[in-house]
C-alpha cells in the first residue's frame, strides 16, 4: 500500500500528473496492483481538488479568490442555482456550507424537531 | 392546549438558541460491506464510537479507525447501503434519550419504542460509554436489595450497588429468579420507602420469551417501574453488543437523581458472541475461543458502572444482576472466570438440583456474596447463620450416611433437620416473599418446629402458616418487617403462634 503511495507521488511533475510518467509505471505493474495504483491516484486527485459549488458562477474572480485560499489545490467551479445564494465548498472530505439553501434546511429541521 | 402567544415563545425560545455558526461536515463514501460491517473512505475527522449518517438516513457507531479508512457498525439492517453511499459524521457519540417516561416501556438500544406506544418524551441524552464514577464518589454497599427468595436472602444476600453474578446451564431458573427481584421490589415502591427502579436488558434472546417476561412484569405490575430494553436474536450483533451499555445509561439517568436502581443483563454470554462476531468481521486479532483481546474489559468496563454512591453524589445505587450460561455446569470456561472475576459473588445453580426438584436450583456451595453480608439487615442475619451452619452439618453427614452405617440417634436428628431446612428453602416462582416471611420459615426449620412434620407436606405447612399469620397476626409480621433483630419477647410470641398453628394443621 505504501508503495502505491509512492508511486502515486512519483506521478506528478509540478503538482501535475505527468502522463509520461504514469505510463511508464502502468507498464511495471500487474493487474491488481494496476488497479490499486487507479484507486489510490483518483483518492490523490480528490484530496487536492477543491469543488466549489455556487448559486451564481458567472464570477470571474471565483478561481483567482479560491486559489488564494487553497494554495496548491485545483478549484473546481461548479453551478447549483438551488443554492439561492452563498457558495458550498467541498476539500475532500470536508463539506463547508456557505449557502441560503442549507440554512434554511437547519431552520426547518430544528423547528420541526 | 396551548396558546398561540405561548406557542411562539416558546418557538422564540428555541430560535435564540439556533446555532448560526457555519456548518462543516465531514463526510464519506462507502468502499465495501461485509456482514454490517461498513468499510468508508474518507471520514478523516471522525473519531472512535462518533455516531455517523448514511444517505438513506440510517445510522452506525465507528469502531475501528485505520490510516485510509474508518469501519462502522450498522444500527440498522445492512441491505440498502451500497458501495459509493456517502456518510456523514454527526459529532455526536452515541446517547439514548431518557427522561421518566421511559419506565414502564419497552425499547430498543437507541432508545427507540418496541411496545407500539408513543416516542419516549425529551429528556437527557444519556451517552452510552462513559467511565464509571470512581473511589472518591463511591461509598461500601451498606443497604439490601431483598430479592424475596429465601435462599438468596439469607445465604447469599445482594446489597444495593453490588454486582451479582447469576450463573448456571440453560433451563436452570437464572432469568427466573432475576424477574422474581424484579417483581420484589413493588414493596419498595410503598410510602416511607425507597423505591428500586428496574432495568431488564434482554440480549440476543427468543421474540417469544421476551413476550413472556414483559407479560409477566405487566401482570404483576412491576412494569409501572421497568423498562425492558430488548436486542433479540434477530437484531444486528451491533445492536446485541450496545444493548447492555444503553440499559446502564437508563439506569444511570436514575441513579444521577439519587434513586436506586436494578439492572438485570440476561445474558452476557450472548453479548460476548455478538461482540466476538463484530470483531471477527472487523478483522481484529482473535484469541482464546475466538474472542477479541478485549472481551474483558468489554465486561468490566459494564459492570464497573454498578455503582453506591456516597451522600454527596446523591446516594444513587445501580445494582448489577449479570446472567451467565455455562455449558455442562462448567464455571472455568473463558468467559464465566471472567465474569466471575469481576463481579461481587455470584449464584450458582445447578441442573442435578433443578431435575431433584430442588428450585431454586442454587447450589449453596458454589454461590457466594462477597459484599451483601454488611447489607444485611439484623432480622435475616439473625437467623441466617445458625440455617447456614445446619446445611453445612447435614452436606458433611449426608456424605457419611450414603456409607450406610448405622447412625446414633444424634446424628439422625441432625439429618433430618437439615433435610427439612433445605425443603425449606424451595419456593415457587414469581411467589417473592417479603422479609418477615422468609424469617418465619427459616424459624420454623432451624427452631425444630419441622421435625415432626413429613417431609412432602413441609411446604403446604409453610404455606398455610403464612396464610395463617397474615389473617391473624398481621402486627407480628409488621414487627418483623422493619429490620431489626427480633427480641426475646417477639420469639416467644412467634413460638406461641406456631403451636397454636401445628393444633390446626392436618397431615
Amino acid at each position: 500500500m505504501n508503495q502505491i503511495k509512492k508511486l502515486v507521488i512519483a506521478s506528478y511533475t509540478n503538482n501535475k500528473l505527468d502522463e509520461v510518467r504514469v505510463g511508464k509505471i502502468a507498464k511495471l505493474l500487474n493487474k491488481s496492483e494496476l488497479r490499486e495504483y487507479i484507486k489510490a491516484l483518483k483518492a490523490f486527485e480528490s484530496k487536492n481538488t477543491v469543488i466549489v459549488t455556487a448559486a451564481d458562477s458567472k464570477n470571474k474572480s471565483l478561481i483567482k479568490d479560491f486559489s488564494k485560499l487553497f494554495k496548491d489545490k485545483k478549484i473546481v467551479i461548479r453551478e447549483d442555482k438551488s443554492l439561492l445564494a452563498g457558495v458550498k465548498i467541498e476539500d475532500y472530505d470536508d463539506i463547508y456550507e456557505f449557502n441560503l439553501k442549507n440554512k434554511i434546511d437547519n431552520i426547518v429541521n430544528f423547528i420541526s424537531e | 392546549m396551548k396558546q398561540a402567544d405561548e406557542i411562539i415563545k416558546n418557538l422564540e425560545k428555541k430560535l435564540s438558541s439556533f446555532d448560526q455558526s457555519i456548518e462543516v461536515k465531514n463526510t464519506g463514501t462507502v468502499v465495501k460491506n461485509t456482514d454490517g460491517v461498513i468499510t468508508a473512505s474518507g471520514l478523516s475527522k471522525a473519531v472512535m464510537g462518533e455516531q455517523v449518517e448514511f444517505e438513506d438516513g440510517s445510522n452506525g457507531v465507528i469502531l475501528n479507525l485505520d490510516e485510509d479508512t474508518v469501519s462502522i457498525i450498522l444500527l440498522s439492517k445492512a441491505d440498502d447501503i451500497k458501495e459509493g453511499d456517502k456518510i456523514k459524521t454527526t459529532g455526536k457519540l452515541l446517547s439514548i434519550n431518557v427522561s421518566e417516561d421511559i419506565l414502564g416501556r419497552v425499547v430498543n438500544p437507541l432508545g427507540q419504542p418496541l411496545d407500539g406506544k408513543t416516542k419516549i418524551k425529551k429528556g437527557k441524552d444519556m451517552p452510552l460509554e462513559k467511565i464509571a464514577a470512581g473511589v472518591v464518589e463511591r461509598e461500601p454497599v451498606n443497604s439490601p436489595l431483598k430479592t424475596g427468595i429465601k435462599a438468596i436472602d439469607a445465604m447469599i444476600p445482594i446489597g444495593r450497588g453490588q454486582r451479582e453474578l447469576i450463573i448456571g446451564d440453560r433451563g436452570t431458573g437464572k432469568t427466573a429468579v432475576a424477574i422474581d427481584t424484579i417483581i420484589n421490589q413493588k414493596e419498595t415502591h410503598a410510602k416511607g420507602k425507597k423505591p428500586v427502579f428496574c432495568v431488564y436488558v434482554a440480549i440476543g434472546q427468543k421474540q417469544s420469551t421476551i413476550a413472556q417476561v414483559v407479560e409477566k412484569l405487566r401482570e404483576t405490575g412491576a412494569i409501572e417501574y421497568t423498562t425492558v430494553v430488548v436486542a433479540s436474536a434477530s437484531d444486528p450483533a451491533a445492536l446485541l453488543y450496545l444493548s447492555p451499555y444503553a440499559g446502564v445509561s437508563i439506569a444511570e439517568y436514575f441513579m444521577e437523581k439519587g434513586q436506586d436502581v436494578l439492572i438485570v443483563y440476561d445474558d452476557l454470554t450472548k453479548h460476548a458472541w455478538a461482540y466476538r462476531q463484530i470483531t471477527l468481521v472487523l478483522r481484529r486479532p482473535a484469541g482464546r475461543e475466538a474472542y477479541p483481546g478485549d472481551i474483558f474489559y468489554l465486561h468490566s468496563r459494564l459492570l464497573e458502572r454498578a455503582v453506591k454512591m456516597n451522600k454527596q453524589n446523591g446516594n444513587g445505587s445501580i445494582t448489577a444482576l449479570p446472567i451467565i450460561e455455562t455449558q455442562a455446569n462448567d464455571l472455568s470456561a473463558y468467559i464465566p472466570t471472567n465474569v466471575i472475576s469481576i463481579t461481587d459473588g455470584q449464584v450458582f445453580f445447578q441442573t442435578d438440583l433443578f431435575y431433584s426438584g430442588m428450585r431454586p436450583a442454587i447450589d449453596a456451595g458454589n454461590s457466594v456474596s462477597r459484599v451483601g453480608g454488611a447489607a444485611q439487615t439484623a432480622t435475616i442475619k439473625s437467623i441466617a447463620g445458625k440455617m447456614r451452619l445446619e446445611i453445612a452439618q447435614y452436606n458433611n453427614l449426608a456424605a457419611f450416611a450414603q456409607f450406610g452405617s448405622e447412625l446414633d440417634e444424634a446424628t439422625s436428628k441432625q439429618l433430618e433437620r437439615g433435610k427439612r431446612t433445605i425443603e425449606i428453602l424451595k419456593q415457587f416462582q414469581y411467589q417473592p416473599l417479603s422479609e418477615a416471611f422468609e424469617y418465619l420459615s427459616i424459624y420454623l426449620a432451624t427452631s425444630g418446629n419441622l421435625d415432626e412434620v413429613k417431609i412432602e407436606n413441609i411446604l403446604r405447612f409453610e404455606k398455610d402458616y403464612h396464610e395463617f399469620m397474615r389473617r391473624k397476626y398481621t402486627k407480628i409480621v409488621d414487627e418483623l418487617n422493619n429490620g431489626q433483630k427480633p427480641t426475646e419477647d417477639l420469639i416467644k410470641r412467634i413460638d406461641k403462634t406456631i403451636v397454636e398453628f401445628k393444633k390446626m394443621f392436618k397431615e
